[in-house]
């Protein structure tokens, strides 16, 4: 709670104003998030917390896709050529003729870029996940410890002196909020 | 119509129970992180003994020399290398079980897939000192490393234990990410309720934390990823250390089955070591309503499947080797089967095979907890027996005959097989009151959405 009142020290020194809700788990998302879309609040200064993720929610599916694909790939093939270099490098700088074998092998340069190509892949995109966790709206977010005990939290967040705001305090009292808060 | 209105009531109602039970779920399931009573210090007390034992038997080694072992030429792998192979068998539970199992939507992984992620990292720990211990000069342990040194070493990649080290620290990072990704958001929940030391570090590894759809949705997305990779880690890494044997010329080892046959058999320890981990957290933590036996009997499923599989690389290897009748292989294979190791040898077969198959294809059997541990610990015995049994026989049985010869470990050794057990089992306990052993938002999720 500490950290509630400090943050609301800091909030008021804030452009922004935020909306904050608690909503009894059952409550149906889907009539108040069309209501704040018809009052022409972007899905951006919305947010939902909950204690497990709200995915099978029929009103949560129209949010954008997110893309974390891209970061895991790139990372493979940057991994792909860190492995080839090092292993293809070590046969080039220091050629010992060992048993036989070809100083190139390539069958080990094949196993080593497999595994620098997994390792790339799964930190970038451990590191990229939590990078987006940790900024990705964070601001926007209110969190509250009762959220944990399986109730909903919505955040809206809107400009000091937007006339939309009374409107929304509205809509989450109508809409059976257990609690409202306005910083 | 009014069947379908009445089940969609019905589901309604039991969403709604699920939500209640959620304040419970977070209660139960923190528990085991604030509590400690005599028993449990009682335990930690001795297993810290026995890793100290452990310890003192590594640091007389490293004083006095590798001779401390009885390992010689030409048996230079012993029991070092065997537990390095079984603790990395062992680490193939958390991918198995949590990535397989996550990929397939699996409902039923929701308690185990913690325990065994758990499991992973730990026995990656165990595995990784295992090669330490194995060093005879372990001070130099950095000439392993490739960096331009002083004398302009540089590690040979043509070498499969450059291969090993290099998928084991893949497999080892890996893995502590896919513990720690989903811990997330248990770790939150854990920093509002915990008090103490503990408290400020949850907040620091919450990452803040709160639970909204776009944190989800990321972490969702890593979480899915991730499985997907590291269940082709976990391949990859089983196949690299039976490639250590596979690649070398000695008699039993050069062996096209090799690299699979050490897969299925990292997955039966593995397995097997989360069922005895299963009923051990059941039973001291009273999460009867979590791990119930309709878990212990799909993990059984599971283990009837490894074990088949197993049993048919084993009976593929050894059948073609026998039929081919090559003097060489088929002296360590008449050792294996009429002489020296046939008694120990057969004990492995029955614990890795007769037993699971008998047992765990009554359906009464795989529903009782403890039945279903002690499979599991006859297994992980079987398994460590078989790891002995893949490298003493093979390099007691060199082409020149004149070199046979045996080996049993030292007590040095013993020692420090001792405290590794040891040091696996502490590592486990106490991370019990640090981490919360069954996944809190995903047994929620299961409970809320698991139905559907």
């Amino acid at each position: 709670m500490e950290g509630n009142e400090v943050e609301s020290r800091d909030d008021t020194e804030r452009p922004e104003m935020t909306l904050f809700a608690l909503f009894p788990p059952t409550a149906p998302l889907a009539p108040l998030l069309d209501s704040l879309r018809t009052l022409k609040i972007p899905e951006e200064a919305i947010s939902i917390s909950s204690t497990l993720p709200l995915f099978e929610e029929p009103a949560l599916s129209q949010w954008k896709p997110i893309q974390l694909y891209p970061v895991t790939l790139i990372a493979g093939a940057i991994g792909i050529l860190f492995g080839f270099l090092l292993a293809g490098g070590t046969f080039v700088l220091y050629p010992l003729r060992t048993g036989g074998k070809a100083i190139f092998t390539r069958p080990v340069v094949g196993i080593i870029s497999y595994e620098t190509m997994m390792l790339f892949a799964i930190v970038s995109t451990f590191i990229a996940a939590l990078i987006r966790v940790v900024w990705s709206h964070r601001s926007r977010a209110r969190y509250d410890p009762r959220i944990d005990e399986g109730l909903i939290g919505v955040t809206v967040q809107v400009d000091r002196g937007d006339p939309r705001s009374g409107s929304v305090q509205r809509l989450f009292e109508e809409s059976g909020a257990v609690e409202v808060v306005t910083r | 119509m009014e069947i379908t209105q009445n089940n969609f009531s019905s589901h309604e109602d039991e969403e709604k129970q699920a939500w209640k039970e959620i304040p419970q779920i977070n209660h139960d399931l923190i528990a085991p992180l604030q509590s400690v009573n005599w028993k449990y210090l009682t335990l930690v007390g001795l297993l810290s003994l026995l890793v100290l034992a452990g310890a003192v038997a590594w640091t007389y080694q490293i004083k006095t020399g590798i001779g401390q072992t009885h390992l010689h030429n030409p048996i230079f792998w012993g029991i070092y290398i065997a537990s390095f192979v079984y603790w990395i068998g062992v680490s193939h539970s958390g991918t198995f079980i949590s990535g397989v199992l996550r990929l397939s939507h699996a409902e039923w992984r929701r308690p185990i897939t913690r325990i065994s992620e758990l499991m992973t990292l730990f026995s990656i720990i165990v595995a990784a000192l295992f090669i330490f211990v194995h060093l005879g000069r372990v001070w130099r342990f950095y000439y392993l490393i490739p960096y331009p040194n002083q004398r302009q070493i540089w590690p040979d990649f043509r070498s499969p234990l450059m291969w090993d080290a290099t998928a084991i620290f893949t497999y080892a990072v890996s893995s502590t990410i896919y513990l720690y990704l989903p811990l997330i958001p248990d770790f939150a929940l854990a920093r509002d309720r915990v008090k103490g030391w503990r408290r400020p570090l949850y907040a620091i590894l919450s990452l803040g934390w709160r639970g909204s759809q776009v944190e989800w949705r990321w972490l969702a997305m890593a979480v899915r990823i991730i499985s997907i990779l590291i269940v082709l880690v976990m391949v990859s890494v089983h196949s690299i250390v039976g490639f250590d044997f596979a690649v070398a010329l000695v008699p039993s080892w050069h062996s096209t089955v090799m690299a699979p046959y050490f897969v299925i058999g990292a997955v039966h320890s593995g397995v097997a070591m989360v069922a005895v981990g299963l009923y051990l957290i059941r039973r001291y933590y009273h999460l009867e309503n979590y791990i119930r036996p309709e878990h212990f009997d799909k993990v059984g499923k599971i283990m009837i499947t490894i074990t088949l599989s197993w049993g048919y690389l084993y009976f593929v290897d050894r059948l073609v080797t026998w039929y081919g009748r090559i003097p060489d292989e088929m002296n360590v294979i008449d050792a294996l089967f009429y002489s020296e190791y046939a008694l120990i040898h057969w004990f492995m077969v029955f614990c890795n095979f007769i037993y699971p198959i008998i047992f765990l294809t009554i359906p009464a059997y795989r529903t009782w907890p403890l039945g279903m541990m002690i499979v599991g610990l006859i297994i992980n015995i079987g398994m460590y027996i078989e790891r002995i049994l893949i490298i003493v026989p093979g390099l007691g049985h060199p082409r020149l005959h004149y070199a046979w010869t045996s080996y049993f470990p030292s007590w040095v050794e013993l020692m420090i097989l001792t405290g590794s057990f040891a040091f696996f089992a502490l590592m486990y306990i106490l991370a019990v009151k640090f981490v919360p052993v069954i996944s809190i938002w995903e047994e929620k999720e299961g409970r809320i959405y698991g139905r559907k």
